[in-house]
């Protein structure tokens, strides 16, 4: 190789190093806003592209980094140079994008750059072409920056397609401004929409539904309802809805329909000369009050936030409260020949109070039930209520009722006593519960059932009365809950199963080794068991 | 009226200063009926996953499983409702969450329902379900968890009030690391000790700008009057507390990117 050839190898290698190595010199320049030398730490670089950039890349570095060192020029000039500085870094950045249209770094700076700008519109179109690692992000920035310039209608939509991108709690957050601060039907229907996402955070949809629910007169009365409807059902199913909460949440005074909710879970016996009683006419009464006790729906969710109410009173420790608000929810809960059509899938509130104002007369007799009246008033409406099933041959519901029974005898400590106990409804219970699965085409293992029903044969019910141990009727009772926790892959449930079967002096069932092989071998592939 | 603000000054912390340990119990009955192993695989895979969720939702605190030591824990205990209840065959099972400083139990305790009995009949639980509906039990009491418990607890002393073209406070720490859009409500315990001076000021963020990689909160103090103490006394001023009251959390992903970091032969 000739010393030419060398020469040029060398100052090859030298101008690369510098074209790539420019940065450390313009940083300096720009952190000491020392611009005309940045500007010629910038020229050199670019000269030195021309040279060796075949393929732009150098050059389009240099141009990117035009851009960049405007956008911070623009951060410390006057109000009035703010503006040139930054169309400058915008054309740079635009040039770049020409040759790159897909060039994300260049995408997120020109982003920033027009966010300053205010140039909403261009950024909606470059967030609309970003890719979707900052797609979201980028229609976030656009939204706010609508939001600066109180162009509510142009940052709710921009939040919307942040939204659709990818539903987080920013994207849900401009949806809620955007909404509050310019409420109207088409947006409450976006909320609407959105909120029926079953995959969506709880929180992120709950703060939809409350949006909406603080503007009633801005929305149309059956979305404003839906939306009320189901943020009352959804709290009050994590038994976390009370007075308290509702005021916490919102502005009442300017809501009536949930001024009307917080006086009745504040006091039950609003209406009322006197304390509530569990009478029966209180269940057939037709209430004729406003709002809440107007349709099924309403009634069933102001129900579900009087059942939610008294659980939280009980854990508070009070619990004549929860036997007051509780026979007030019943008044008001949808009855057993209400759960037809499209009401059949919701839950039969009345049944859940029920079976918890029996709990609650055993558990606080000498105050709430000294006569044990009311235990059997209850016990003699959840019969009814099951006859009632049977009467019209509803498989689904006959099987709540048994489950629920059965459950609450356990929990009793009532096995052998006919009707009237565990034994009979957990075995109807778990009757019932197959020829559900058998009709539905699918499998319902039910274990605890049959756990629960091990344990009334073995007398171990905590709350036990009077108890004959039946062991083999015992043992046979577990090792089915054994079977049906294996088909649920609960090694864990079938391994305490086995281990009380064992725990019985009786033969063991036939099938009680192979399922204990079985459980060793899913063991042997899972974590280890304790044995407890 | 004065303008009063927080702002995040340079050098930075980038990292909360503070960590929270979060802790998976369970009461004697839960325990009991889900069994030792399965209680110890739940409680590392619970612990592990609402690090990970509480981390999304607070940025000002750092999260760690309860094997790591912290001054702070968040206790989410799994126990039947009725304390004294001898029904325990079934029962309903609620998650309880106490936040602790030391010993001392900060805000109240929260509770949301765990398991409704009445779904129990199949119910079967594993290690991945419990897991799951904590982290369930975490969002839906997220606003909560911040406004009546971690609203009781500092994230940072290291503030100064500051007197200027703006009064304010600067506090150490830039804000995208704490992820804190304006929205963001914070208390600030302000004293003079010489003077027995001492006040909480609401300090609300207002409006962002950015200036290379750190972000200023620019906000209202209320009540403005008694800020006239803090302008008279600067030099012997100090920050007791820096507290959180209301978060939205959002971090700044859109920070332009410095040429160093950019490679047009390989980058799309």
């Amino acid at each position: 190789m000739s010393t030419l050839k060398y020469l040029a190898a060398g100052l090859s290698i030298y101008f690369s190093a510098y074209a790539l190595g420019y940065e450390q010199q313009l940083y300096k320049a720009v952190d000491d806003q020392k611009w005309r030398k940045a500007e010629r730490v910038l020229n050199r670089a670019e000269r030195t592209c021309e040279r060796e950039d075949k393929d732009q890349n150098c050059t389009l570095k240099v141009t990117f980094s035009r851009g960049w060192t405007a956008s911070q020029r623009s951060l410390s000039a006057g109000e009035d140079r703010q503006r040139r500085h930054l169309m400058q870094a915008k054309a740079h950045y635009q040039t770049v994008l020409a040759v790159r249209p897909d060039h994300q770094a260049t995408v997120k700076n020109l982003a920033s750059v027009l966010a300053r700008l205010g140039e909403v519109d261009a950024l909606a179109m470059l967030a609309d072409k970003a890719d979707a690692g900052q797609r979201a992000e980028l229609f976030i920035l656009a939204g706010d920056t609508a939001f600066e310039y109180e162009d509510w209608p142009s940052g709710f939509d921009l939040f919307r397609q942040s939204f659709e991108t990818n539903p987080s709690k920013a994207a849900t957050r401009g949806l809620v401004t955007g909404f509050l601060a310019g409420p109207n039907e088409t947006k409450a229907k976006v909320l609407a929409e959105f909120s029926q996402n079953p995959t969506l955070p709880v929180h992120i949809k709950r703060s939809m539904q409350e949006a909406v629910i603080r503007v009633p007169k801005a929305v149309d009365a059956a979305l404003w309802e839906y939306m009320l409807l189901h943020w009352v059902n959804e709290r009050a199913l994590e038994r976390a809805l009370t007075a308290s909460v509702i005021k916490q949440t919102f502005d009442i005074e300017g809501i009536p329909v949930l001024q009307e909710l917080v006086d009745r879970l504040s006091s039950p016996t609003l209406g009322h000369s006197r304390s509530l009683e569990l009478r029966n006419y209180l269940m057939h009464a037709s209430p004729g009050d406003p709002w809440w006790a107007d349709s099924l729906r309403r009634r069933q969710a102001l129900a579900l936030a009087g059942w939610s109410t008294g659980h939280q009173n009980l854990l508070s420790g009070d619990p004549s409260f929860s036997n007051d608000i509780w026979i007030a929810a019943l008044f008001y809960a949808p009855g057993p020949d209400d759960y037809h059509g499209s009401f059949v899938e919701e839950r039969a509130v009345y049944l859940d109070i029920l079976a918890d104002l029996a709990r609650l007369y055993r558990q606080y007799e000498t105050t709430l039930d000294p006569n044990r009246r009311n235990f059997s008033q209850v016990e003699r409406l959840l019969f009814e209520s099951k006859s009632g099933a049977y009467g019209v041959d509803d498989l689904v519901s006959i099987h709540r009722h048994h489950t629920i029974l059965g459950k609450l005898y356990a929990d009793l400590g009532i096995f052998d006593r006919g009707t009237r106990g565990a034994r009979f409804q957990l075995s109807r219970a778990i009757e019932t519960g197959a020829w559900l699965a058998e009709q539905r085409g699918d499998s319902d293992p039910q274990p605890v059932l049959h756990q629960l029903l091990g344990d009334g044969y073995n007398c171990v019910y905590s709350n036990r009365q009077s108890c004959r141990k039946q062991a083999s009727e015992a043992a046979e009772a577990y090792t089915k809950a054994a079977e049906a926790f294996l088909k649920l892959d609960d090694l864990q449930g079938a391994n305490n199963a086995m281990t009380k079967v064992r725990g019985i002096d009786v033969a063991l069932p036939p099938n009680a080794a192979e399922l204990e092989n079985q459980i060793k071998l899913e063991r042997n592939i899972s974590l280890p068991l304790d044995g407890g | 009226m004065a303008m009063m603000f927080a702002v995040c000054s340079i050098p930075t912390f980038a990292a909360p200063e503070r960590t929270v340990a979060v802790v998976v119990e369970y009461g004697d009955f839960f325990g009991s009926m889900i069994g030792q192993s399965k209680a110890n695989e739940a409680k590392a895979l619970a612990e592990k996953a609402l690090v990970e969720q509480l981390s999304q939702m607070v940025r000002y605190f750092r999260f760690v499983p309860s094997t790591q030591d912290a001054e702070l824990t968040l206790q989410f205990k799994i126990d039947n409702s009725q304390v004294e209840n001898q029904l325990q065959n079934v029962t309903d099972f609620y998650a309880f969450l106490t936040l602790r400083e030391g010993n001392q139990s900060r805000g109240e305790t929260l509770n949301s329902l765990f398991r409704d009995a009445s779904d129990a009949a199949n119910g079967a639980e594993t290690a991945a379900s419990i897991s799951q509906t904590l982290v369930k039990v975490a969002q839906s009491l997220s606003d909560k968890i911040v406004e009546q418990q971690f609203s009781q607890v500092s994230f940072t002393n290291r503030a100064a009030f500051t007197s200027g073209r703006r009064h304010g406070w600067l506090i150490e720490h830039a804000r995208n690391a704490l992820c804190m859009h304006p929205d963001t409500k914070l208390i600030v315990e302000s004293e003079i000790p010489d003077e027995g001076f001492q006040e909480n000021f609401v300090v609300q963020v207002k409006r962002r700008s950015t200036e290379r990689d750190s972000i200023s909160m620019l906000s209202h103090a209320d009540p403005q009057d008694q800020v006239d103490g803090l302008t008279d006394s600067l030099d012997g001023a100090k920050v007791v507390a820096v507290r959180v009251s209301r978060y939205t959390p959002q971090c700044e992903e859109i920070v332009e990117v410095s040429p160093s970091t950019v490679d047009f032969g390989t980058e799309g």
